[in-house]
């Protein structure tokens, strides 16, 4: 199965730099050793933002997640068997804690999921604009009214590019319902955003999503 | 270089590095005794060599010799403090210990200062010069100890120089 | 397309058809109007997710992130001893003063209340190079001058931390105020030394 670009880029990255496996340095902590943690903390810092930032859509409190998160980590690390990989597990605690923190704030907020900074957005034409702002509502709307563990399924799928066995590591669950929650936010969003496909340009509207699957490539 | 040069560098540096706010008399300058401030860095010292810290450049000769034991030294804080007879301030340490300092009077041109450690259940009562560097030491924090540097100086008295005195 | 077709579709996106499989949808993607709107809408639709995460990402300062966990992480469970400290903090010829320096961390340890302190040091405590019984020793009323000690006055320990105070024998010489863990009852930094490395 495919990965996403960006995780697929960052574990190639995290990979070549090892100079210690997760395992042993866990095993460090545990033993008291804070730099062992220190690197821990920043070999995955940045994944577990992405994740808390596709989760949360805000940069400020996806900083915090990730502050706590690996303090909450550090306090569990008894908790840690082994037996997945210490990345996942860190993704499991992540979804967890965002997913209370969603939980206590009683509402998503979906604004993030497109915003007039995209990149190469402000080079278009207005009409561009337009409809990445009319698709930019629908699909809010969308992935707002997708329940909880579909929209995490999606967002850990398409934000973090995790494989279908770690989406079912970190949420729990058997890999078939993984594919199942996949298949039915794809089909809501799908819904939601085909009338503007049809109704406004849609060959250039394709065209720019061929061009974001070639930039992946 | 003497140990008494190391100390005049030591102290000159610190006093360069540490935050000097303006500060409005209060307390005892308020009530006609020269005012005090007392500053306060925090540091945190650990067995494990790390690169020196910026921040404790001027110092760090003097932390390597009082604290010869580590061998790594960064700054987490730097205070200071209008010390007042009246009320005790109040400083957070990143340990979760409170410090608590109050200006008792002068005695023989030392000020007398009430040193509190309120989660230890410490009190110290100090008579300490003007200028003078003193160091509190040993409270565990991550992974190695706190210490806390400290020294007093007059509302008003102008920031010292950057560099050290040779 | 039915519920079927909308399946293989994203498992198409996510690689994980059959080749066979793959190819068929791939044609179908290519041929197909119905096939070709959902596959874009789908592929705009993770584009967009994507995007702003992605930006933000870029954009992420995780300079104050550590001292941000350290601070808040708790205190390693085995600290350093007493002996250990003591061992780290004094330098061989300390050796000769150390007697002096165990009687004081055990008087200070034990002291009820503030007390006034003598009026000098003893003889025996002055030539102790970098560890003196502070309360005793620096009480000389000492001038306002920077390169004096600070003075001592009284110690207050009502926990379970013993105050050891190391004072400078020279002038200009370091005032270092020691917090420490009393000794427990495993020994810690409290026993009698047992090897040949222990100062004590």
């Amino acid at each position: 199965m495919n990965a996403a670009p960006s995780a697929s880029k960052e574990e190639k990255n995290a990979m070549s730099s090892m100079e210690t496996p997760d395992a042993e340095l866990v095993a460090r902590v545990r033993e008291g050793d804070r730099n062992a943690f220190r690197k821990l903390v920043e070999r995955h810092r940045e994944r577990i933002y992405r994740v808390a930032l596709g989760m949360l859509r805000n940069p400020d409190d996806a900083m915090d997640a990730v502050q706590e998160v690996f303090i909450r980590v550090h306090g569990r690390l008894t908790d840690f068997k082994g037996e997945s990989a210490f990345g996942t597990w860190l993704v499991r605690v992540t979804v967890n804690y965002c997913i209370d923190r969603q939980r206590r704030q009683k509402t998503w907020d979906a604004r993030f999921v497109v915003d007039n900074e995209w990149e190469g957005v402000s080079e278009e034409s207005p009409e561009h604009q337009l409809v990445n702002a009319q698709i930019g509502e629908a699909l809010q709307r969308a992935l707002a009214e997708l329940g909880e563990e579909h929209r995490t399924a999606i967002m850990l799928r398409e934000v973090n590019g995790l494989a279908y066995e770690e989406i079912a590591e970190v949420m729990g669950c058997p890999k078939g319902t993984v594919m199942s929650r996949l298949h039915h936010a794809r089909k809501k969003l799908q819904v939601a955003l085909r009338p503007f496909l049809e109704e406004a340009g849609e060959r250039d509207l394709a065209d720019r999503a061929g061009e974001g699957v070639r930039r992946r490539e | 270089m003497s140990v008494l040069q190391r100390f005049r560098a030591g102290l000159l540096g610190l006093g360069a590095l540490l935050v000097l706010g303006v500060l409005a008399p209060a307390g005892d300058a308020a009530a006609g005794e020269p005012g005090l401030r007392l500053k306060v860095s925090v540091i945190q010292a650990t067995k494990e060599k790390a690169a020196p810290d910026p921040a404790l450049a001027k110092i760090q000769g003097e932390l390597q010799e009082a604290f010869a034991g580590y061998q790594g030294f960064k700054r987490l804080q730097a205070e200071e403090k209008l010390l007042s007879s009246d009320t005790p301030v109040k400083l957070e340490l990143p340990n979760g210990e409170s410090a608590e300092f109050k200006h008792q009077g002068l005695e023989k041109n030392l000020h007398k200062i009430r040193f509190t450690l309120a989660k230890s259940k410490v009190n110290l009562d100090l008579k300490a010069p003007l200028k003078k560097m003193f160091y509190q030491a040993g409270m565990k924090h991550g992974g190695g100890i706190l210490i806390l540097a400290m020294y007093l100086a007059p509302v008003g008295e102008p920031p010292a120089p950057d560099k050290p005195t040779p | 397309m039915n519920d079927q077709d909308q399946e293989k579709l994203s498992l198409f996106l996510d690689g994980a058809l059959a080749p066979e499989d793959a190819a068929e949808v791939a044609r179908l993607v290519a041929t197909d109007p119905e096939w070709k709107a959902a596959h874009r809408a789908l592929k705009l639709s993770g584009e967009m997710m994507r995007a702003p995460v992605e930006q933000a990402a870029r954009s992420a300062n995780f300079d104050g992130l550590w001292a941000g966990i350290e601070g808040r992480l708790p205190a390693p469970e085995r600290a350093p001893s007493l002996l250990e400290r003591l061992r780290a903090f004094l330098t061989p010829p300390v050796l000769v003063g150390l007697a002096a320096a165990a009687a004081a961390a055990a008087y200070v340890a034990t002291r009820p209340a503030p007390t006034p302190a003598p009026a000098s040091p003893s003889p025996g405590l002055a030539a102790t190079p970098r560890i003196a019984p502070a309360p005793e020793s620096a009480l000389a009323a000492a001038p306002a001058d920077a390169s004096e000690p600070v003075v001592i006055e009284g110690i207050e320990s009502e926990g379970s931390k013993t105050v050891l105070v190391s004072q400078p024998v020279e002038p200009g010489g370091t005032t270092v105020i020691w917090l420490l863990d009393a000794p427990d009852a495993a020994g810690d930094g409290a026993a009698a030394p047992t090897t040949d490395d222990d100062p004590i």
